[in-house]
């Protein structure tokens, strides 16, 4: 049996087996289905778990580093790793748990009111000054704007449960909630690995939740419309949220916006899209509310945020969620007045109180804090600090006295959580069951004033009582994910197939937005340069691969002339710098290393843009930059020690995976605007790269000796060769080549076929009033492509075409990519 | 008073948005007779709100093509001159004072007594202010005596601080401006666990006969106001050792010089350096 040597500890509770060893009858058919199962199926489908979440997108963001992919985890650190053990809660502890998230939800909802109206706990002392502005998170400006709707929409706590199995609140969140979106993407996972456990078991559905906060934003909207808009504010591609709020826009049917994209007009808030400005009623707030709008706060002056946002929440044309001013209550400072605070609301003791929290500013819990540093977790709540928190019992002797110096100095800034001893619970690795810790992040939201909890969340494993502390907080064990489970549903199989809820459906099959159609001026920009890295990490990646193919077939040809020019070739195409005196071997080495323009910084280019637009993506796109991550270490792992073979194969699953990506967007991509800039990236630069390969390799004619194999590398780098042969079915002639690659309308490669498909969506794209017209650009490129070839050489040619298609690219970028503008502040 | 802010862009600007505190707020000591704020080139859109201090904030939207941008006030207010408390509580026991009521005036004092976003405390602060605070001496006292230290023991010199000049600069050279030594005097208080705003306004340009033309009357001014238990809030100017102030307007106060700025404003446009200037005329009628 999976569970056989499974020993709870005495004096802890645990969630498995009772004091006497005996499994917990709800735990029966779930480790009976796991039985079934048995432990290699279960390793296995743990790593089939890894890979859905790669393929979802989850572990991808483009770092700080340059775009080369990073693995993050809900955290920002680490793979993400999921248990296929659930974390799972009785019918009877969800009767308790969600009745006590309800109650804090709609307690801190309150608190907020009161404290950006009549500050009515500040003025008789309920909550000391000093301890409400420790954080710095009270945004004064935030101050008696009356606003649509609740302060507070949605909630998420950190849950965990003690040694005698009460479950206490470890901290709130209410500025930004995170998880929601982990946990429909656990649970996603979850329901592919186990479908069986979870047919025969009764799991209550997430999806309903997601549908009550759509609702939850569409009461929100200002006036009365038949659609409004929302949209979510995301923070950048390098936060490690971005990708939590780009999986949840593409799950809503929102648009996916960040601070640049939205612009304040009239007192309104505008997303900059292609057809011009469109209306947002509604933000579904990413970013913390500590520097959402650029206009206030001097003091937390930072480049970012929607300047004049306040000015159009407070003239009530927009609404934030959460409201402006709710991270306040977000952490853990206000945790030592909640029970009164609760009491004086709402009249009722807290059915769900938090691990015993001391303020340091109250000269009897210092006292209490000073005397025992060791039994606490001490928070240093001034967001300036360099760590959030430290455990007191991990302090060396010197530290602690040091900790406590800091403390008197400064008691107002210092709340300290009693370090409690946790509750155990299994936890999968390898395939065998072992007892382990897990804290829970359970979220609500607020739908016309009632408080929905979602039935589930997103469970992370610690450190035996150690709960996780802050961002620096870093251990592998803590980024192996839960799915949290609630027992007593509806069977979860039935809601999808047989009786497919209102629910279900309006999630999934009614985006709010005609994302084909409206498409924000940042997305097309990225899906431009989505369009450039992917052809050019293709080109480059398959001429890097003919060269290698034809050196190993003819060894002897690499000290020819046409060793030069294969040189040239890869240096034209990968950014090099075509040094003479470099052998052929060392310019493939350059070739594919780090440099830019090389095959391995297109894909990193590729993987960064394509971050920045998931919610234009499909999953499949995402298993092809997941796949090119791979490749791209696994040749640049043979660059050290160039064995041709490894690093072409390598090369070659390279270009079938950019191939596929191609394919992908030709079939699987709806004709909007979206896929037009797509692909016009892509034109441009095939045929700008084509252009750079001939003028390297043919700008004067090669030697005698080696012309046709410089021809057939040429063509094979074109991807041309076989249809080459197959139409002349004779040696390459110049002028054919020529033909072939520069004129032919029927050759998917050639230059012509390349202006043919970009005047066809020029066309077709809405031109804002007053555009340059390119039309005139484009018949130049013509012109220099029907050039009179008895008479011009390829150079020529090529700087024909070459100049016109360039001003093309740049009018392109600057008519509708107007770069956020410079701000003077 | 006459208050012009001017801003040269150096490049077309786009768009932009401005706020300012800059309409004078009445007083216990202040009556203002009218006040109004406008823009050139005119706002696009334009709307007034009181913030949390009960100052009046007016925004500004701008969403033409522009390269400057003036910002222009004209109030008129009357004004008597404050009064010195006859009698204080000590220092010491003012805090306690203050934590035990429950008016919105108190709680600004509660909040006035924390640090703000431009005000860290320090020690260095409170090793400053210790002098002008033996055990028992009454608060109008100890506000007298400090205000005249940071007048003597620092130079005025508009030429070595900004607006993000953090205090701990100026403690160590010594010299600044207005808004540097009301900064430092709410410092000190506050390190003290007292409690005090800061407030921006004007002081008369033209001396009358007989008296000296006073520091910072060519620009927006900036002092002090420190909270009494059962006399309400001293004003004490430490650039022109004043307590209370004379011939000084109100316009606006808050935690720190961040609460009241005059002016502020983001505007979009393509890199250019940017140049201001600011004239302020104050004159009697």
């Amino acid at each position: 049996m999976l569970s056989f040597g499974y020993r709870s500890e005495p004096g802890r509770f645990d969630e498995l087996v009772d004091e006497l060893g005996r499994v917990r009858p709800h735990w029966e058919a779930l480790l009976a289905n796991w039985d079934d199962l048995g432990q290699p199926e279960i390793a296995r489908r743990q790593t089939v778990a890894e890979r859905l979440l790669v393929a979802a997108g989850a572990s991808y963001t483009n770092a700080a580093d340059g775009g080369h992919g990073t693995p993050i985890s809900a955290t920002g650190q680490g793979t993400w790793r999921l248990d296929p053990i659930p974390y799972v809660l009785t019918s009877q502890d969800w009767v308790h748990v969600e009745a006590g998230l309800r109650q804090r939800a709609q307690l801190l909802d309150l608190v907020l009111a009161d404290l950006y109206g009549p500050r009515t706990l500040l003025l008789d002392g309920t909550i000391p000054i000093g301890a409400a502005l420790s954080a710095q998170a009270y945004l004064f400006e935030a101050i008696g704007v009356e606003i649509l709707g609740p302060r507070l929409v949605t909630y998420a706590a950190d849950l965990v449960r003690d040694a005698q199995g009460q479950f206490l609140v470890v901290r709130d969140h209410t500025d930004v909630p995170v998880a929601a979106g982990y946990a429909h993407l656990n649970r996603s996972v979850v329901t592919r690995l186990f479908p069986d456990a979870l047919k025969s078991l009764t799991i209550q559905p997430l999806d309903p939740w997601f549908v009550d906060l759509r609702r939850s934003f569409e009461s929100l909207a200002p006036r009365a419309s038949m659609s409004p808009r929302t949209i979510v504010l995301a923070p950048a591609p390098t936060d490690a949220d971005y990708v939590e709020a780009s999986y949840l826009s593409t799950l809503l049917g929102y648009h996916l916006a960040q601070s640049d994209d939205l612009a304040v007009r009239s007192g309104r808030v505008w997303l900059r899209a292609l057809e011009g400005l469109e209306g947002v009623d509604v933000i579904f707030r990413r970013i913390s509310d500590n520097g959402v709008d650029s206009l206030q706060a001097p003091g937390r002056a930072r480049q970012t945020g929607v300047p004049g946002l306040i000015q159009a929440v407070r003239e009530q044309h927009v609404s934030v969620a959460n409201s402006i001013g709710s991270g306040v209550a977000n952490g853990v400072w206000m945790q030592p007045f909640l029970g009164q605070i609760c009491e004086r609301l709402l009249g009722d003791p807290l059915l769900l109180p938090a691990i015993e929290t001391l303020w340091c500013g109250d000269p009897e819990h210092l006292g209490a804090v000073q005397a025992d540093i060791g039994s606490f977790v001490i928070h240093d709540t001034d967001p300036r600090a360099p760590r959030a928190a430290v455990f007191g019992s991990e302090l060396s002797d010197v530290d602690q006295a040091r900790w406590r110096a800091r403390i008197s100095a400064a008691p107002n800034r210092y709340v300290a959580q009693r370090k409690i001893r946790f509750a155990s619970t299994p936890v999968v690795s390898n395939g065998s069951v072992h007892l382990g810790m897990a804290t829970i992040r359970m979220q609500a939201v607020n739908v016309d004033n009632t408080w929905v909890v979602l039935p589930g969340g997103h469970g992370r494993q610690v450190l035996p009582d150690r709960p996780v502390i802050d961002a620096f907080d870093t251990n592998a064990d803590n980024t192996l994910g839960k799915d949290v489970w609630v027992m007593g549903g509806v069977n979860q199989q039935l809601v999808f197939t047989h009786a497919p809820s209102e629910a279900s459906v309006s999630v999934t099959q009614l985006p709010q937005v005609d994302l084909s159609g409206s498409l924000p001026t940042r997305a097309a920009e990225a899906l431009f340069w989505l369009g450039r890295n992917a052809e050019h990490a293709e080109m480059a990646a398959r001429f890097t691969r003919s060269v290698i193919g034809r050196a190993e077939q003819q060894p002897g040809l690499v000290d020819t002339a046409w060793g030069d020019l294969a040189r040239a070739g890869l240096a034209a195409l990968t950014g090099g710098d075509n040094n003479p005196f470099e052998s052929v071997t060392v310019a493939i080495s350059g070739a594919l290393g780090i440099r830019s323009g090389s095959v391995y910084d297109a894909i990193s280019n590729l993987t960064a843009t394509a971050n920045t637009v998931r919610e234009f993506l499909s999953q499949g796109t995402w298993r092809l930059v997941n796949a090119l991550e791979r490749e791209k270490i696994s040749f640049s792992a043979t660059l050290l020690d160039i064995d041709t073979f490894e690093t072409a194969d390598a090369l070659d699953r390279v270009e079938i995976n950019l191939l596929a990506l191609s394919g992908l967007s030709l079939e699987s991509v709806v004709r909007g605007p979206s896929w037009r800039f797509l692909d016009l990236g892509r034109r441009f630069e095939r045929a700008l790269t084509t252009l750079g390969l001939l003028e390297a390799t043919l700008g004067s004619p090669p030697p005698f000796e080696v012309v046709q194999d410089v021809y057939a590398l040429v063509l094979a780098g074109c991807e041309s060769l076989v249809a080459y042969r197959r139409k002349f079915r004779s040696d390459v002639r110049i002028e054919a080549l020529g033909e072939f690659l520069v004129n032919e309308p029927s050759n998917p490669r050639s230059i012509r076929f390349q202006l043919d498909r970009i005047a066809e969506h020029l066309a077709s794209l809405p031109w804002p009033q007053g555009a340059p017209s390119l039309s005139a650009l484009l018949d130049q490129a013509s012109l220099g492509i029907t050039a009179d070839l008895e008479n011009s050489t390829i150079a020529d040619r090529v700087l024909a075409i070459r100049g016109p298609l360039l001003q093309m690219v740049d009018e392109l970028l600057v008519t509708w990519f107007t770069h956020p503008p410079h701000r003077h502040v | 008073m006459h208050h012009i802010t001017d801003y040269e862009y150096g490049a077309r600007v786009v768009s932009g948005h401005t706020i300012a505190h800059l309409k004078a707020r009445s007083t216990p000591f202040q009556r203002v007779i009218s006040s109004v704020v406008t823009t050139d080139p005119v706002a696009d859109h334009s709307d007034e709100h009181f913030d949390s201090f009960g100052n009046v904030v007016s925004y500004f939207a701008f969403e033409r093509n522009h390269r400057h941008l003036r910002v222009e006030s004209i109030s008129e207010v009357e004004v008597v001159v404050g009064t010195l408390p006859s009698w204080s509580g000590a220092w010491d026991s003012a805090a306690t004072a203050i934590a035990a009521e429950s008016t919105y005036d108190a709680l600004l004092a509660r909040i006035c007594s924390q640090p703000s976003p431009m005000v860290d405390l320090s020690d260095a602060l409170v090793e400053l202010a210790r002098p002008s605070f033996p055990v028992g001496r009454p608060l109008h006292e100890c506000i007298m005596e400090l205000t005249r230290r940071i007048n003597q023991e620092f130079t005025f010199d508009p030429g070595v601080t900004d607006v993000a000049t953090p205090l701990s600069d100026v403690l160590a050279a010594r010299r600044g401006v207005c808004q540097d030594f009301a900064h430092l005097g709410i410092g000190c208080l506050r390190s003290l666990g007292l409690s005090a705003r800061y407030v921006s306004g004007y002081i008369e340009t033209e001396p009358l006969e007989g008296f000296p033309r006073l520091v910072g009357a060519d620009a927006s001014h900036a002092w002090l106001s420190v909270y009494i238990p059962g006399f309400g809030w001293l004003d004490a100017d430490p650039t022109n050792d004043q307590v209370p102030p004379n011939r000084h307007v109100t316009v606006a106060w808050g935690r720190d010089y961040g609460d009241v700025a005059p002016v502020r404003g983001v505007a979009f446009g393509p890199p250019a350096t940017q140049q201001l200037s600011v004239s302020v005329d104050v004159a009697r009628l």
